[in-house]
């Protein structure tokens, strides 16, 4: 399987298939499913500092070919991820990439510093994006300074790979990503989910408790796919690609759009061995192209540079 | 969970339409599938075109044979899922998540009242048979529907353990079963029966709040929206009495005691 290694955001893989975070839990949940070791790794469920009841019900909703959520990233706060989750993960040949949220800038450094001494945990991914957090009422991937402040607080603590979930919710997410490069992360993760909203008209209320919650699922996938074009061609960075990906073409949009690694999400709760059929499905595709090395794969989209919108390359690729 | 939860390819046996948009449908699993009991439930791909969320349905009969464990289910179409269900035929393969949640927990020294709402009887059906091959003592089986013509079930129930009850007075009891049950059985409610519930929400709630007007323990199992049954997504979160945190449904569930829910945080009860 070493033809599918690669390095994301300082990360090596032995593949570029991970689960998303909020997909699969703290990992071990998974386990009686889906084979983790077949999968380059997992990114674990946002972790804050304490404690968090989540959101009142109803949290989900299912939507055209994909999914809201207003889940309010409940949590069992860090002692007890440490102690009664990481734990479980123990041992398993699998990268382990923890996602951290906070409210601020000091949460987060907090949180790294703490996961910076545990072996296990293998790379950072800094939550900025959730749009179902209501403290602070800010949503820190949407201003580039908050978000930068978030990477130059984490980095100042910890060695580990550390990636920037993006939200999709901003005009130019390009901005956002520049600033947590400058800031000092290894890779950009895009994207989060997109803010949606459903309505039974009989009642005539939504169908989220808290009105509007994350859409996720197959439909994100076209915008999932633009914004991670658009962060690889302004800055030619390493993104992991989030968004829709439900099968082995989708996975392979992803890394021909230039994206070192995905990420599988909301289709893993219906179908929890996809990400491991996806691995295979990259092989196969490889091996029918001749492909010996992902190298070959990632980012040899062909286009007209002349004809594309969107923001320009900043540096040569 | 008792057991760990499984994927499997089942495969339809039978399947009926016994009312209008009513169907039983009969699915063969391999012979080495763990024992699923009354209130856990299987999460089936609908097979409809594009994500969706597995449906999730309470178990109505598991049986062993040598070659193969049957598992019988009931289900309404209510939906672009269940509707493509329907058109399910004998033979054909259903990606089946299971078993999952956790059932009803049998008090054996206690009198048994089953309370049923609609298709809420389902998973009733089951702990019904159950409780009488064990040789319980007591079994009521409290039946309440909108009309007579939603009734189903009854050739596994023997008569005089039923009390029916109807919306619009089509059959039995002119009302609630809950009124049913207070105006034209009151004895059922002596000697502390405990009462095991499925059904609508506000039928769950009302019997919760029954069952602590007559101090009674109260079992419940939930009917809701789950977007995984692994208690991975966090999406069925239950309000709870006296706790901050929330239950997640489909994993601590969908069977709860009724007195730890708080119902009026509860969506459209």
């Amino acid at each position: 399987m070493s033809k599918l290694s690669i390095t994301a955001g300082g990360l090596k893989l032995k593949n570029p298939v991970l689960i998303a975070s909020g997909i699969g839990g703290y990992g071990a949940e998974l386990i009686p499913l889906l084979d983790l070791e077949a999968i380059g790794g997992v990114v674990t469920k946002t972790i804050f500092e304490e404690p968090r009841p989540g959101n009142p019900p109803p949290r989900i909703a299912e939507t055209p070919n994909g999914m809201l959520n207003s889940i309010g990233l409940e949590g069992p706060g860090i002692e007890r991820y440490e102690k009664e989750k990481l734990t479980r993960l123990e041992g398993l040949d699998t990268r382990i990439v923890v996602s951290i949220g906070g409210y601020g800038p000091e949460d987060f450094a907090k949180l790294a510093e703490r996961l910076d001494d545990l072996d296990r945990v293998d790379a950072i991914e800094l939550n900025i994006s959730c749009p179902n957090v209501k403290e602070g009422g800010l949503n820190m991937s949407t201003h580039p300074n908050l978000a930068e402040e978030v990477v130059v607080a984490t980095r100042r603590v910890t060695k580990k790979p550390l990636w920037a979930k993006l939200t999709p919710n901003v005009t130019s997410i390009s901005d956002v990503g520049r600033a947590c490069l400058h800031g000092g992360a290894d890779a950009l993760s895009a994207i989060n989910t997109l803010l949606g909203m459903r309505i039974d008209v009989d009642r005539r209320e939504p169908l989220l408790a808290r009105g509007m919650g994350g859409l996720s699922g197959p439909a994100i996938r076209p915008v999932a796919l633009a914004k991670c074009f658009e962060l690889v061609r302004a800055l030619n960075c390493d993104v992991v690609g989030i968004g829709g990906v439900e099968d082995t073409s989708s996975a392979l949009e992803f890394l021909v759009a230039g994206c070192k690694a995905i990420q599988v999400g909301t289709v893993v709760y219906a179908e929890p061995q996809v990400p491991v059929d996806i691995v295979a499905g990259i092989e196969a595709y490889m091996d029918k192209h001749g492909f010996t090395e992902l190298s070959q794969v990632i980012g040899t989209l062909k286009v007209e540079e002349t004809l594309l919108i969107g923001p320009k390359a900043t540096k040569a690729k | 969970m008792d057991q760990e939860p499984r994927l499997d390819r089942a495969r339809v046996r039978a399947h009926e339409e016994t009312g209008p948009g009513f169907y039983w449908l009969q699915l063969e699993l391999p012979a080495d599938y763990p024992e699923t009991l009354p209130g856990q439930y299987l999460n089936l791909k609908t097979n409809e075109h594009g994500f969706k969320f597995r449906r999730p349905f309470g178990v109505v009969e598991f049986r062993r044979e040598p070659q193969a464990v049957l598992i019988e289910l009931y289900y309404a179409v209510v939906g672009s899922g269940t509707e493509a269900m329907s058109r399910w035929r004998p033979g054909d393969d259903v990606d089946c998540l299971g078993p999952l949640g956790v059932g009803y927990s049998v008090d054996k020294a206690q009198p048994a009242l089953l309370v049923a709402g609609g298709r809420g009887a389902a998973p009733l059906l089951y702990l019904y048979r159950l409780l009488k091959e064990s040789g319980h003592a007591s079994i009521q089986f409290a039946f309440g529907v909108r009309d007579e013509e939603l009734l189903f079930g009854m050739d596994r129930l023997q008569e005089t353990d039923v009390l029916l009850a109807s919306d619009n007075g089509s059959v039995g009891f002119h009302g609630n079963i809950l009124q049913a049950i207070e105006t034209e059985r009151p004895s059922w409610l002596l000697g502390q029966p405990v009462i095991y519930a499925c059904g609508p929400e506000a039928l769950l709630a009302a019997t919760g709040g029954f069952a602590k007007r007559h101090a009674l323990q109260a079992q419940v199992s939930m009917e809701g929206v789950y977007g995984c049954g692994l208690g991975l997504c966090r999406g069925c979160a239950v309000p709870l009495v006296d706790e901050e945190r929330f239950l997640m449904q489909c994993l601590e569930g969908p069977v709860l005691d009724a007195h730890r829910v708080d119902w009026e945080k509860v969506p459209h009860v």
